[in-house]
């Protein structure tokens, strides 16, 4: 009697939970957009939301003759977004603490993205104490900076920001006002697939930009592609560039006009107000040495040197011309310190024109 | 079992004989040395004197060598160490080379100072370490700088370069050979040499002078080719 009732209790049970035991039909792939958990069985009604892959425009640097492979960082590749977000934030002064100052108001195009004035102002109106670098062909450096304090582009652009006499912001308050500005979320989103743009990016769009400024169209290169010719006298400044009697070649030399190096060329004897690459390395054997810079625009990137102390080519010619100072460090190349080059008039005007000759008017008006 | 047994001592003789094959990992480790008659290079006091009776110092030492090869003794084959390799006094990295695993056999040692006139052509080099520093201008005979040895002379603020290349165009590069055995077979360890520059026999024995320019003196050239012929390098057994 009793297995009786516990029999029809469980059939009772049974039908009354029936109901729950309905195999669920549906879509039972939890990726699709419409996955219904409860399904038991997948009818075939899955639908899938259409991903489209982030995705860059590669941007090709075509590596101009005689120069090296662009040394371009793995986790930095041009892309056009890229490039294009890094000449909009070069060009912003929203970088700056008081959105007065961008990173070309100190890097002018017409003056081969240096200026004409021996040092730099800053927002506080306080001065540097070198003189602007020419942003050109950047990407075949292997250091920068007249001390070579920093080995990439990346972490050049780092400094300026929070430079105290430069743009004087923080890094923080930067990328506070960029995340603000819509334009920018989109921009950033597009060439890095970002949501929340932070200094890295920053960084990393300027440099994608800098890497692009290249220039090559001189008259030089021009003579070289024997598209015209060099007068004489800018084929006689050739000469003595390119021979031991103005031995400029010595560290001005190959495409690039410069040897990723740092000299001593002769500027003062003592009394160092700027020690340069000793500066970084704290080794007494580098006092006094600078970052050669390329000659290539030089026309445009008055004054001269790293402090800006030479106002016109004619002076600089004039210092080796006259032999410099000799210091302890200064370089052996340096071989006619105190004697000179001994260059006549005719010749040192030669040189310079020749000189001028490295002027990419191409690249200044366009 | 008499068939188990057949195979059993039939692979002992096999591996047995491995050892006999000709397999070794013998690596050849080069390495660059500099001085002065036997004394160390002074970057600092005019304490060397050349021929000339020239008292000097060295502040850079530059120069490439290449087509760097293990000869056979038979002559019948060669194995390439590397094909070029440029020394900077200033920079330790550069003074080593590590070689591939080298076959068994008795070599000697060869390069040649600088680049031949076929490889030594203006932009061959320019992702090289060496392009920018080593650069001789295309007026001048075009390619690269065989060396750059530069300091003071006389007094501290008197500099020679002694820069020696490819002079309008013409060849100054040069073969150095050594007889040191080099013998390697299966029993044999990673062997280290010393290739040794006695910078001071690039002024004698025929007479060079310590100069500022001598990149388009062709006499000159001419004179230090043939002294770095005579006798600049020395390789010296380390390991072996």
């Amino acid at each position: 009697m009793n297995r009786g009732i516990i029999v029809l209790l469980l059939v009772l049970l049974f039908f009354s939970c029936k109901k729950d035991l309905i195999i669920v039909e549906g879509c039972t792939d939890q990726m699709s957009s419409n996955w219904n958990p409860t399904a038991l069985y997948d009818d075939g009604s899955c639908l899938y939301d259409t991903i489209i892959p982030f995705q860059t425009t590669p941007y090709n640097i075509i590596t101009p003759f005689g120069f090296p492979d662009m040394i371009i960082p793995e986790d930095n590749p041009l892309t056009l977004e890229g490039v294009q977000l890094g000449e909009k934030l070069f060009n912003d002064p929203i970088l700056s603490a008081d959105n007065t100052l961008s990173c070309s108001g100190c890097h002018i195009k017409a003056n081969s993205f240096s200026e004409n004035n021996q040092y730099s102002t800053g927002i506080d109106n306080i001065e540097g104490f070198r003189n602007a670098s020419a942003l050109i062909n950047l990407g075949w450096n292997t250091s920068f900076n007249w001390d070579g304090s920093v080995q990439t582009l990346e972490e050049q652009v780092f400094e300026p920001v929070t430079n105290p006499i430069e743009m004087h912001d923080t890094w923080v308050n930067v990328e506070s006002k960029l995340n603000s500005d819509t334009i920018y979320k989109n921009l950033f989103k597009n060439a890095f697939n970002i949501d929340y743009i932070d200094s890295i990016h920053v960084v990393k769009a300027i440099a994608q930009f800098e890497r692009t400024i290249i220039s090559v169209d001189s008259k030089y290169d021009k003579w070289m592609r024997q598209e015209l010719q060099l007068s004489p006298s800018e084929l006689n400044g050739f000469a003595i560039f390119n021979s031991e009697k103005g031995d400029c070649f010595h560290c001005h030399g190959t495409e690039m006009f410069m040897d990723n190096d740092f000299h001593n060329n002769g500027l003062d004897a003592n009394n160092f107000a700027d020690l340069g690459l000793a500066n970084i390395t704290n080794n007494a054997d580098d006092i006094a040495k600078f970052k050669t810079p390329t000659l290539r625009n030089i026309e445009f990137t008055a004054p001269y040197m790293h402090d800006g102390r030479f106002s016109t080519l004619e002076e600089v010619v004039e210092h080796y011309n006259s032999g410099g100072n000799y210091s302890p460090t200064v370089d052996p190349l340096m071989k006619k310190i105190g004697v000179g080059l001994q260059l006549t008039n005719a010749e040192k005007q030669d040189l310079i024109n020749f000189l001028k000759a490295l002027s990419d008017y191409n690249f200044i008006n366009n | 079992m008499k068939n188990l047994l057949s195979v059993f001592f039939t692979a002992l003789i096999l591996i047995s004989c491995g050892s006999d094959q000709e397999i070794n990992d013998t690596k050849i480790f080069l390495n660059f040395s500099h001085n002065v008659d036997g004394n160390p290079v002074s970057m600092d006091d005019l304490s060397h004197t050349n021929l000339a009776g020239e008292n000097y110092n060295v502040l850079t030492l530059k120069y490439l060598i290449s087509d760097i090869k293990l000869i056979s003794n038979e002559k019948d084959h060669e194995k390439i160490i590397k094909d070029i390799h440029f020394v900077d006094l200033s920079d330790p990295s550069t003074m080593f080379i590590e070689s591939d695993i080298i076959e068994n056999g008795s070599y000697t040692l060869q390069f040649r100072f600088g680049l031949d006139a076929t490889t030594n052509v203006t932009n061959s080099f320019v992702n090289e370490t060496f392009h920018t520093s080593m650069s001789w201008p295309e007026m001048m005979g075009g390619g690269y700088h065989y060396m750059k040895l530069e300091g003071s002379y006389t007094n501290d603020s008197t500099f020679y370069n002694t820069h020696t290349g490819p002079t309008m165009g013409m060849d100054h590069s040069f073969l150095c050979s050594f007889d040191v055995p080099i013998n390697i077979n299966n029993s044999t360890n990673n062997l280290e040499y010393a290739i040794e520059m006695n910078i001071n026999n690039w002024y004698g024995p025929e007479v060079v002078n310590l100069e500022p320019a001598i990149m388009m003196n062709m006499p000159t050239q001419m004179n230090l080719m043939m002294n770095g012929m005579m006798g600049v390098f020395n390789l010296q057994g380390l390991l072996d």
